[in-house]
């Protein structure tokens, strides 16, 4: 007998590598969640293409049609492949988006502010 | 006249002269000059020469090398003899490179009462410059396209059209050279007697073509007598719409042995050059020839080719044959079914043939034996050598970059070279 | 990643229920989506080309039209096979006795008339604007957009799901160069480029057409453009009036276009110097056709009421006449022309009978 009790076994749909050096891509993939990354995969729901193209876009495509019915079936979603749908309206947006997006916009707010500043100062100068 | 003289050598020929004096006698020199200059007979010592030079004139040394006597040249030889060479080409005799004038010796030693030295001469005008010898080169210079096979020799090059017979020029004719050797027999007389042998092919690049080989002791005449002899020898070949032969065939002659098959059009002459000159002669533009057994041996290679040719079976007559259409399919016009020939009595036979009785690739070959064709492996250049399958990789590594960068620069999406260079320049 | 799985696998599973019951909200947006996407390919504005404001697409796609197209369209067996780029290949060869000949030269003919499909002569798209969803709390979740293709088995083209998260997320329906683009991403299809050929620009295609390289100019679109892309209808109508102004409409006879040719020129009422042609190469079935085409296509005109009138059974010189006194711009050259061929009609017929 194993003295640590085996891992329980489930499937899931998650993102595996598929780049090369400092390019990225992803397929996203119907696997088990002890098997390894890049491992055959049970079915292949979709890509994600993380680099943006020249129209400032970034391709995700989906088997809309098996995702669901492996969803329906029970399988879990990691974290990215969760985000992802969530854009894409298949899901409700996932809350780590709505956090992301907040901190995205209050960062560019102080950028926004701290640029501002020293222009005012400069102006009050002048005056 | 003779101090003068003696004034005149002992200022520029001292060291000639002392150079001929033996050093223990130095003491003498002065006195010995004198003594030899003034006795102008002791000069020329007589003694015994060993070289035949003195005793036969130019005329006879050079006989001796040049000529043939009678009986030789009966029998032929001589003809490879030495020519005689103007040794004194481009010298004028009595004028040295500097073009001094030596009063006395080669001009007047007085003007009036004066008596000149050298320094007073002008110099003479220097010997015109011998005119440059021009090499001479052995053969011509022949545009490569019109060189035949390689440099030199006659196999492969054109000779014109044949003569003329009785007002009829052959006009559209060209001749080219297969074959052009030294054949040689023994006489009782001569010996060895050398001839030339050529093999000419002559045709009007429209179906018509003849052979022939003729000798002759000379080359030219040889080319002549073969080419008017293959001129009266034309045969018309039927051409698979101007371009190709009928059918695939095999044929053989003695020990040579042609595969000739049927190939589409754009597709070339793949053959033994041989044949791609009778090709181009008779007016086939696309074939392939594998050439087997004795390939060399071009009078048969010949022989061999135009029977295949002459024993050809056109379409028409395999309609009449088996009393069937013919049905071409092409794929360039999406194997649309065309008829290319149908019966002559105006109507087929009703039973169809089966596809295993008629393969019109193997058709026509002997004894229902067909040419073995092996399957290349494609890869075999890369893998077999090293640095090849290194290129191979390098390709396939950016096989597409280079045109998806030209189709980004089409589309204005990357800086063109222009613009990276001059981005590139130094900013001063 | 790593460390988030087994959190979800053993804990949320209540969650992911929830979630999964929210599906269904979430799907009536994707259905919703779908519903748009038809009804902007079905609704199709009015045309601002044509006066009577008509959608020409439903009229195209009616079979007496079709056939009258395919009729007037000609079939030149060798011209429609002709010969193609293709490696070189060797011819195959076969003894056929007369039936098996007739039997191979139907199924050619068969297989060949395939390639006269006559592309869809239809009225620019518009792009659908209204977005699905508008979330202003996910405003810079990204500095790009996301687009997300449905690549679902068996999903056609034009039925494709194509959706776009803005930066500002919102999300809404690709626009239609989008659209195509995915497609051609997720659907590569030979001939088709990602981005619009420059051969397309204006000033390329007017020396293309100077070239009079009309059938590859409308081949190639026909690879490139979707039936209703405004650049496919662009091209194609220069290409068309091009044609006309010049007179090579023999140049389309026997290929896929001349029928889309036939179609503008009527619709636009301008065909009269095609109906020209037609009589000038004795084409009378042809030309009537044509005619009959205009009554078709132009129910309110004076030539469909007198045509309607004319027996079934009257010929194709009646029914040119027809046009020429009703509805023709070119009167006396057609009248000409008319009269040209009947005499020599008539001169065939007299010939005959000797």
């Amino acid at each position: 007998m194993p003295r640590i009790p085996l891992r329980r076994s489930f499937d899931i749909i998650k993102l595996a590598y598929h780049g090369c050096n400092n390019r990225p891509f992803f397929h996203i993939v119907l696997l088990k969640n002890i098997s390894k990354r890049n491992a055959p995969p049970i079915e292949m729901l979709g890509t994600y293409d993380p680099m943006p193209n020249m129209f400032n876009e970034k391709l995700v495509s989906l088997d809309v049609d098996r995702i669901k019915f492996h969803l329906a079936s029970g399988a879990a979603l990691s974290k990215p492949v969760e985000k992802l749908l969530g854009l894409s309206g298949l899901l409700p947006v996932h809350p780590m988006s709505y956090i992301t997006a907040k901190r995205n916009r209050q960062k560019q707010e102080a950028q926004a502010e701290s640029q501002a500043q020293p222009a005012e100062d400069g102006k009050s100068e002048e005056s | 006249m003779a101090m003068s003289l003696l004034r005149v050598l002992a200022q520029n020929a001292k060291p000639t002269i002392s150079s001929i004096v033996s050093s223990n006698l130095q003491r003498e020199t002065c006195i010995k000059c004198v003594a030899i200059v003034t006795t102008p007979i002791s000069w020329s010592a007589v003694r015994y020469n060993p070289s035949f030079a003195g005793k036969v004139t130019a005329n006879q040394l050079w006989d001796g090398v040049t000529s043939v006597s009678n009986a030789g040249r009966k029998r032929g030889r001589g003809r490879n003899a030495k020519k005689r060479i103007d040794l004194n080409r481009g010298q004028q005799l009595g004028i040295g490179k500097s073009g001094l004038v030596y009063p006395g010796l080669t001009g007047p030693a007085l003007v009036g009462k004066k008596m000149l030295s050298i320094s007073d001469q002008k110099k003479s005008k220097a010997p015109s410059e011998a005119p440059p010898v021009e090499k001479k080169s052995r053969f011509p210079e022949i545009p490569a396209l019109q060189r035949g096979y390689s440099g030199r020799k006659f196999p492969g090059t054109s000779i014109g059209p044949p003569d003329p017979i009785n007002d009829y020029e052959f006009e559209g004719f060209d001749t080219r050279v297969l074959e052009y050797k030294m054949v040689s027999h023994m006489t009782g007389n001569l010996g060895r007697k050398m001839r030339v042998s050529a093999l000419v092919v002559t045709g009007n690049g429209k179906g018509l073509a003849g052979f022939a080989v003729a000798k002759a002791p000379k080359g030219q005449a040889a080319l002549r007598k073969a080419k008017n002899m293959a001129a009266q020898r034309l045969q018309y070949f039927e051409r698979y719409n101007d371009h190709t032969v009928f059918h695939n065939f095999a044929v053989k002659e003695h020990k040579t042995t042609l595969f000739v098959q049927k190939m589409p059009k754009g597709h070339g002459l793949v053959c033994h050059r041989v044949l791609q000159t009778i090709c181009q002669i008779i007016g086939i533009e696309d074939l392939h020839v594998k050439t087997e057994g004795r390939t060399g041996n071009i009078q048969n290679v010949t022989k061999a080719f135009f029977r295949g040719l002459m024993e050809q079976e056109t379409h028409q007559e395999l309609a009449d044959r088996v009393q069937l259409n013919v049905v071409e399919y092409r794929p360039e016009l999406e194997w649309l079914p065309l008829p290319v020939a149908n019966p002559t009595c105006g109507k087929s036979r009703d039973e169809p043939i089966t596809e295993e009785d008629f393969d019109f690739e193997n058709m026509y070959y002997q004894d229902g034996k067909i040419p073995l064709k092996k399957e290349k492996d494609p890869m075999y250049r890369y893998t077999k050598d090293p640095v090849q399958w290194k290129k191979f990789l390098q390709i396939h590594k950016d096989r597409n970059q280079i045109m998806a960068r030209n189709m980004r620069i089409i589309h204005g999406l990357e800086p063109s070279k222009e613009d990276i260079k001059l981005r590139q320049k130094p900013l001063k | 990643m790593a460390a988030s799985i087994p959190f979800r696998s053993t804990s949320s599973y209540s969650t992911l229920f929830t979630r999964l019951a929210n599906l269904k909200v979430r799907r009536r947006s994707f259905a919703h989506t779908s519903k748009a996407l038809c009804a902007s390919s079905e609704e199709t504005p009015p045309s601002s080309s044509n006066s009577d404001g008509r959608d020409p697409f439903p009229v195209f796609v009616d079979n007496k039209v079709q056939h009258l197209l395919s009729n007037i369209t000609g079939f030149d067996i060798l011209k429609i096979a002709g010969p193609h780029k293709k490696h070189l290949e060797k011819p195959k060869y076969r003894l056929l006795t007369d039936a098996e000949l007739k039997g191979e030269m139907t199924k050619a003919r068969e297989r060949l008339s395939k390639r006269l499909q006559i592309p869809p002569y239809m009225n620019p798209r518009k792009p659908n604007l209204t977005p699905l969803a508008v979330d202003p709390d996910l405003a810079q979740f990204d500095t790009s957009n996301y687009v997300f293709t449905d690549v679902t088995f068996g999903v056609k083209d034009r039925d494709r799901t194509v959706v776009i998260r803005e930066a500002d997320g919102t999300l809404r329906i690709a626009p239609w160069d989008v659209r195509d683009r995915m497609n051609q991403i997720y659907n590569p299809r030979e001939g088709k480029e990602y981005l619009k050929p420059q051969m397309f620009d204006e000033q390329n295609l007017e020396r293309m057409i100077s070239e009079k390289k009309y059938v590859y100019i409308l081949d190639r679109a026909c690879c490139q453009f979707e039936p209703d892309d405004p650049d496919f209808i662009r091209t194609t109508h220069r290409v068309y009036r091009a044609i006309d102004s010049a007179g090579d409409h023999d140049d389309l006879r026997s290929t896929r276009h001349f029928g889309s040719l036939a179609f503008y020129l009527v619709w636009h009422k301008t065909a009269d110097s095609l109906l020209l042609d037609m009589l000038n190469r004795d084409l009378s079935s042809d030309a009537a056709d044509l005619v009959r085409l205009y009554g078709i296509l132009h129910p309110q005109s004076a030539c469909a009421g007198v045509l309607g009138q004319l027996s079934p059974d009257s010929g194709s010189t009646a029914v040119v006449q027809v046009y020429i006194d009703t509805s023709s711009t070119l009167t006396s050259e057609l009248q000409l022309a008319l009269q040209a061929m009947d005499d020599a009609g008539k001169g065939h017929r007299s010939g005959l009978n000797k």
